[in-house]
């Protein structure tokens, strides 16, 4: 792979905008509650958004080894783990990259449509009297409905046409075809 | 990918202070200096609130300040990136030149629509005024192959662009609908 093929494919990764701004506004919160609260403390007018004062006490009174502070480090903990897996992992593609061998280029089609040119491609088969596609992960179910007379051929010419489309679209990634033909009743 | 490396880093902070909390409750550290019997709020703690007096405080106050801004600043980098409105090109000795952006765009998209494997094209500018980047949303012939596509973008329109624009490099991302060409009429007379 290319460093054009990997810019392409990190162009169209999912960009974790939900959680991102979940973040980002409890950060904003944060910081601006306990900003006022400490500032107007400090111009002798406390604002009370905080129980600040049964916080100090709960604080003189609770060892580290209470459980409630060991169950709030383990959650504070668990949602760091959550937010770090949610980067890393690289997420579903909102768009098919094509190759264009140029990092300033970047290229992507629509799923929907990809799927569909590939569906289209199967239609133009003779003995193919409609083809649905669709995608799971690497993979793109072709179901033609056929005529019914020599269904092996048809499956594989079926399989030749949608991978022929499929070369000439150039998907950075490959997908498999598997194709499944019915016989219209 | 700036969500995702904020997203790091906050969930980095997060785990270390969890772990950190749950090692001097369960005892990990050296109990004659955490020890995890000793309240959240001990001795040592008071203490060093007494001694520094108020600047503490405004010291937590400034931090709490920035972490807000930098929260803000997070949340208003998540809208669509803007459309550029104007653009000013290369000063030369009768002044400096200001073109709109969106006339440029339009120019591009119209180049891009030329293309043979192209049915419709649009095309917006973003980016700064300094390195500025195009974004097409462009209808393709499905029939075409990408080969096509991509030869008529960097071969024919993108340098149109580097030329108008005066710049060595326009990064471009073109999102791609394909849909099949529409029949060609034969009006027969």
């Amino acid at each position: 792979m290319t460093g054009a093929d990997r810019a392409a494919l990190k162009a169209f990764r999912p960009g974790r905008t939900v959680p991102a701004m979940i973040v980002a506004g409890l950060l904003t919160v944060l910081g601006v509650v306990v900003a006022a609260e400490i500032i107007s403390t400090l111009f002798g007018r406390p604002l009370g958004w905080l129980p600040s004062r049964q916080m100090l006490q709960w604080g003189r009174a609770t060892a580290w080894q209470d459980p409630l502070v060991l169950i709030g480090g383990g959650v504070v903990a668990l949602i760091g783990v959550v937010l770090v897996v949610a980067a890393l992992m690289p997420g579903r593609p909102r768009l098919v990259a094509a190759r264009t061998g140029d990092p300033d280029l970047i290229i992507g089609m629509r799923k929907k449509s990809f799927v569909g040119a590939l569906a289209r491609a199967a239609q133009e088969v003779p003995g193919v009297r409609g083809a649905q596609a669709s995608m799971r992960g690497q993979t793109v179910r072709v179901t033609a409905t056929t005529s019914g007379w020599d269904d092996d051929n048809t499956g594989n010419a079926v399989k030749q046409a949608v991978l022929t489309r499929m070369a000439a679209l150039a998907p950075i990634q490959p997908y498999q075809v598997s194709v499944r033909t019915k016989e219209r009743a | 990918m700036k969500n995702r490396t904020g997203l790091i880093v906050v969930g980095v902070i997060l785990m270390v202070l969890g772990g950190l909390v749950l090692a001097r409750g369960l005892g990990a550290f050296s109990q004659s200096w955490a020890p995890a019997g000793e309240p959240l709020v001990n001795g040592p703690v008071q203490d060093t609130f007494f001694r520094f007096g108020p600047w503490l405080w405004w010291l937590i106050a400034i931090a709490a300040v920035v972490l807000a801004l930098v929260g803000l600043r997070w949340l208003a980098a998540q809208g669509r990136r803007p459309a550029l409105s104007k653009l000013r090109l290369e000063a030369g000795p009768g002044g400096e030149t200001e073109v709109s952006a969106g006339g440029v765009a339009g120019a591009m998209a119209a180049d891009v629509a030329g293309g043979a494997a192209v049915l419709s094209a649009s095309a917006k500018l973003v980016g700064t005024q300094r390195h500025p980047e195009v974004r097409l949303r462009l209808v393709a012939d499905e029939a075409s192959p990408m080969s096509s596509l991509t030869d008529h973008l960097a071969g024919v329109a993108i340098p149109h662009m580097r030329s108008a624009l005066e710049t060595d490099r326009v990064p471009a991302v073109a999102r791609v609908t394909l849909e099949p060409a529409p029949p060609t009429t034969r009006v027969v007379q």
